[in-house]
């Protein structure tokens, strides 16, 4: 009797050990202050805007002001040591200086680019990007849900006369892109609802209020390889009736890793994860920072999505 | 541990008289062990023989000598010096019993018959006579826990067999709702897990919560935490060996229980030279979540169920017949709304039949056929959208023992088999197909090995495995382990071998119906590792031991989930399912003091341990712990039967889990959308933070009745009694500009009633 005396006399001991504890515990030691750079090219189009910020400690909030790098020098260089030279043009924000003609240059395709960044503080971040070819599909079509071809849709804005053909029912057939993939790495799916304020098409009474008024408006796929050439667009992605402006990316590497190791893209139907093993850091290829610097080719469409009647 | 090391081989070199009686006549004792009342032969029975007087050739360390009753029953003595003995003879539940045995220069054939000890009849005696620890000839680092005595530790709803070997030092938890074993530091797809010689793929119920065992129909369960011999083979750490029990010999019997989770139905009987037994069990959530579930809380219906089967017969004295089936199903359907819904379905099936033979000779045959399923089928629509998953594994196996004696101090046995696997994965998302694989490989397996007892006082066990996987090249796996007795109260042990794994698990921790087994092929290299164990075990007064064993393992060609993958990659072969070609290693040393007589029983177990891997393509390619990596695992186990009441409390205390902490935050533009995320989290350097220790305390307290006739034990059981606040994982809410961490909880207090009855 005396042990079981001894034993509850030592439960109420551990009993009396808190499992509580201050959660700034629980955070590792800071890596604030690498700097980060923000950057895509888009084939065809000008050189973009560059974010160049720096990562804040974990313990203090964080805003994204504190966080921008000013006062860096900032240079892409092209094939043939064409560089263009960027400017500081608000906090932390870099764009392209006119040439001396006043001309701004264009992002060309197969082409590859190294950034470079110098801080105030004498900091060195480079990285590289080749960009992929041209990118455009060939055909939208509706399936029937046995997958055989209802109709083709059209190459269309809203203002087209042919923009009828892609108007569809939410959740009636399939939307399928089929393209040619030549040899690009991957392909990301972007999708952009126009009609702001437009009622939400799906009907899920097991979601909250908040949930539902937290659905975007835009949204964006997980990387595919898209093996055979053709992507299908799921009803899942799809919110809001209206017009959407979908796009379809072919992205380099730096792009394809980021996105596919990054928490934007938590989509991995089926598989399991080792838990807790899946809060990796992404792969990203800045030398002496993190972030993106990377380069894509888009096509782009317009549908509109009606509700079942 | 080199230490360690030193001082076993130091013991096991150091030159024992012994060797000179080789000129020393010898003569041998066996018989089996059977259940008084029904004539059952009595497996893992210990057996202690002890020398009255003294006689030519003795010596201290020849005085007392131990076994344990293998399958069907059967004991042997060799390489005895004629003289007079006692026999003590122990098994849990059973009276012991000491004969009186005179041995001449003629071989002894002496059958033991044991008398039930129900628990409220003998009050002392009760806390499990057989020893936890390694049975003498058998491997290192072998444990064997019987259903009874799971039945006496506290759980939380259901007994379970591979939550009580959680109890065991060096064995852990992943979490308090799994059940998977993570053993000396290896993770759960390292441990082979096998029901009646057959290998269980899955063996979960209830998304890990539960083990598919189910303690009416279970006899007991072996592990060998590692180093295990060359009979078993495919993993890379340790192996579990669950039997089913046989039913019984004397008339028909049924017994059964009720938990808050489940109800039980054993009925078992004899038939003409056999028995036969059948048991089965399912949950009963089903009605109540019924009942819970309306328009505005949305709760799944779910169910398992598993069925268990065992014939024996005797086909003369020298040929047993063994047919046995296992049958496991979960379910589950959530019906969110009319395009939104998710219906998940898994389970195990497996069957063998067996056949052993004795040949006039010194030799005898085992013959087992077998097959085993395991399937995993998930469909699901999400706002209209289709998504299917499935995975299969499937296997055939003939396999055949020899067992073969020569001479008194050689066991020789070998075995040869043939496995047929069919391995299947597929998955789609909109109706397209996501990647999978079919596989079909064949593995053909072979070993040999020979219990040496070269003197009374040694016993060496070297043996040689090889495998030849889907066409691979041949793995060979040299084994072997040694004890050599210093004096009739202390023994050392050593052994070691090369292990092979060609099957590798992908599972989610806390969601196992969607586990999936991938065969290495031609693009990686099967999973290898190199153990070495070393140990000694000490009775300085009968029925109390301490025992010691330091472990090291060398681990290569690892795998782990490629889980940063584009959404449509191919999954066809190993290169692009996993990261490949990581190193890894576990080390440690395990202490256990064990109590198995007395007012009360039980046991203390301590395990000191390391572990790491490493991958070029994971944390940047430098080392790091895996999660379950645990510096310091203590387990208080003690037992007491006072009068009609059994009384049980386990205390287990182990470093905290390892995490990923955040190191900071940044902002990036989702570069598809346009949409600047503010705040991302960045992860620092991998596992390099940990939890609290985690600690609970268990009660169990049972009190022996009657029930309408029959023998019915009520029980109370206490989970978490201290309602400690166990730290499970993290979580960093960023919805603010500050960084929140929200710790989540393992299991409260959780208190269990039920009853179990027999008739």
């Amino acid at each position: 009797m005396a042990r079981w005396r001894m034993l509850v006399g030592i439960s109420l001991a551990i009993a009396g050990c808190s499992g509580e504890r201050d959660p700034s515990d629980l955070l590792g030691p800071g890596e604030a202050g690498t700097i980060v750079v923000d950057a895509h090219l888009i084939v065809g189009q000008q050189f973009p805007g560059l974010a160049l910020s720096t990562t804040q400690a974990p313990e203090t909030p964080y805003f994204r002001s504190a966080a921008a790098l000013s006062g860096a020098r900032v240079w892409i260089i092209g094939p043939g040591a064409d560089t263009i030279t960027y400017r500081e043009t608000a906090t932390g924000w870099y764009t392209e200086a006119p040439d001396s003609s006043g001309d701004y240059h264009v992002v060309n395709a197969r082409t590859g680019y190294r950034l470079e960044v110098t801080a105030a503080d004498g900091r060195v971040v480079t990285a590289e990007t080749t960009t992929p070819d041209r990118f455009n599909v060939r055909e939208w079509l509706l399936l029937n849900s046995d997958e055989s071809v209802r109709r083709p849709l059209a190459f269309s804005t809203p203002v087209d006369s042919e923009f009828v053909q892609n108007q569809l029912t939410y959740q009636d057939g399939l939307v399928e892109a089929r393209f040619d993939r030549g040899s690009a790495i991957a392909f990301e799916v972007a999708l952009h609802s126009l009609d702001d304020g437009s009622p939400l098409l799906i009907d899920a009474d097991f979601l909250s209020a908040e949930d539902l008024a937290s659905l975007a408006r835009d949204s964006s796929s997980p990387t595919f390889e898209a093996a055979d050439g053709s992507l299908r667009l799921p009803w899942l992605a799809v919110f809001y009736e209206g017009v959407y402006r979908i796009e379809i990316y072919s992205v380099d590497r730096n792009w394809f890793d980021l996105v596919r190791t990054t928490r934007f893209d938590e989509v991995n139907f089926g598989f399991g994860h080792n838990a807790g093993d899946d809060f990796e850091r992404p792969v990203f290829h800045i030398n002496g920072g993190i972030g993106l610097f990377g380069s894509a080719a888009v096509s782009t469409n317009y549908f509109e999505f009606l509700p079942r009647p | 541990m080199p230490l360690l090391l030193v001082l076993s081989l130091a013991a096991l070199l150091a030159t024992p008289a012994d060797f000179a009686r080789a000129q020393v006549p010898f003569t041998s004792l066996e018989g089996v062990v059977r259940s008084r009342e029904g004539g059952d032969p009595l497996p893992h029975a210990r057996l202690v023989l002890r020398k009255i007087g003294t006689a030519e050739g003795d010596s201290a360390g020849a005085r007392e000598r131990k076994t344990s009753s293998g399958p069907g029953g059967v004991y042997s003595f060799r390489d005895l010096v004629p003289a007079r003995y006692t026999l003590r003879t122990q098994a849990y539940g059973y009276l012991d019993r000491i004969d009186s045995l005179s041995l001449g220069s003629v071989p002894l054939h002496w059958d033991i018959d044991l008398e039930s000890n129900p628990f409220h009849v003998a009050p002392v005696d009760v806390g499990g006579d057989r020893p936890l620890g390694r049975r003498e000839e058998n491997a290192p680092g072998e444990v064997t826990l019987s259903t009874a005595r799971v039945k006496e530790l506290p759980s939380v709803g259901e007994p379970d067999l591979i939550r009580s070997l959680q109890l065991l030092p060096g064995v852990q938890a992943a979490s308090d709702l799994s059940s998977g074993l993570y053993v000396r530091g290896g993770g759960p797809d390292q441990t082979l897990i096998l029901l009646d010689g057959v290998p269980v793929y899955n063996p979960t119920h209830a998304f890990g919560f539960f083990s598919t065992f189910n303690p009416s129909a279970v006899d007991e369960g072996s592990l060998y935490k590692g180093a295990y011999p060359s009979p078993y083979g495919g993993r890379l750490g340790a192996v579990l060996d669950v039997t089913n029990r046989d039913g019984s010999g004397s008339g028909v019997h049924g017994d059964g229980g009720i938990s808050l989770v489940a109800g039980r139905f054993t009925i078992e009987g004899p038939i003409r030279n056999g028995s036969w037994i059948l048991s089965g069990r399912r949950t009963y959530l089903d009605p109540i979540l019924d009942a819970i579930r309306n328009d505005s809380t949305e709760i799944p219906s779910y169910y398992f169920y598993d069925m268990n089967g065992r014939l024996h017969r005797s086909f003369g004295e020298r040929d047993n017949g063994y047919l046995s089936a296992y049958h496991g199903r979960d379910a589950m359907h959530l019906d969110l709304d009319q395009g939104t819904w998710i219906d998940m379905r898994w389970g195990n099936l497996t069957g063998s039949a067996r056949w052993a033979h004795r040949f006039s000779g010194p030799l005898a045959a085992n013959l087992l056929v077998s097959g085993s399923e395991y399937r995993s089928d998930t469909e699901a629509k999400v706002f209209g959208t289709p998504l299917q998953f499935s995975n299969s594994v499937r296997e055939w196996r003939a396999a055949a023992d020899l067992e073969w004696s020569p001479s008194r101090t050689h066991v020789v046995r070998g075995g040869a088999g043939a496995t047929f696997y069919r391995l299947r994965l597929s998955q789609e998302f909109n109706q397209v197909p996501q990647g999978g694989f079919t596989q079909d490989p064949v593995s053909l397996v072979g070993y040999v090995e020979d219990r040496w007892n070269p003197s009374a006082l040694w016993s060496l066990r070297p043996g040689l495995r090889a495998e030849v996987f889907g066409g691979q090249a041949i793995a060979l796996e040299p084994r072997f382990h040694a004890t050599r007795v210093l004096t009739p109260e202390l023994s050392v042990h050593a052994g070691g071998g090369g292990y092979t794994q060609h099957l590798q698990l992908v599972s989610t921790e806390g969601f196992s119906g969607t586990d999936f087994w991938v065969p290495t092929d031609a693009t990686a290299k099967a999973g290898h590792s190199w153990q070495a164990v070393a140990g000694a075990e000490w009775e300085p007064v009968p029925a109390h031991s301490i025992s010691i064993e330091g472990y090291y393992s060398w681990l290569r060609n690892l795998v782990q989930l490629d889980n940063l993958q584009s959404a449509d990659s191919p999954v066809s072969t190993t290169e692009q399912i996993f990261f490949t070609g990581g190193h890894g290693r576990t080390q440690g040393m395990e202490v256990m003091l064990e109590r198995r007589r007395g007012g009360v029983t039980g046991w203390i177990g301590y395990t000191l341990g390391w572990s790491n891997r490493s991958w070029p393509e994971v944390n940047q390619g430098k080392t790091f712990p895996p999660k379950y990596d645990r510096r310091h695992d203590l387990k208080v186990v003690l037992q007491a039967s006072p009068g009609k009441w059994s009384l049980g409390t386990d205390f287990i205390y182990g470093t905290g889990q390892a995490f990923t902490p955040l190191s900071a935050r940044y902002s990036l533009t989702e570069p598809a959308t346009g949409t600047t995320e503010e705040g991302i989290l960045l992860p620092g350097t991998r596992n390099s933070a940990r939890l609290l220790p985690y600690h609970r305390l268990d009660l169990n307290v049972t009190r022996h009745g009657h029930l309408f006739g029959a023998k019915a034990d009520w029980y109370v059981q206490v989970f978490n009694v201290y309602n400690r606040k166990n730290e499970w994982f993290i979580q960093y809410e960023t919805d603010d500009t500050a960084t929140v961490p929200k710790i989540i909880h393992q299991l409260p207090i959780v208190p269990t009633i039920g009853v179990n009855f027999e008739f």
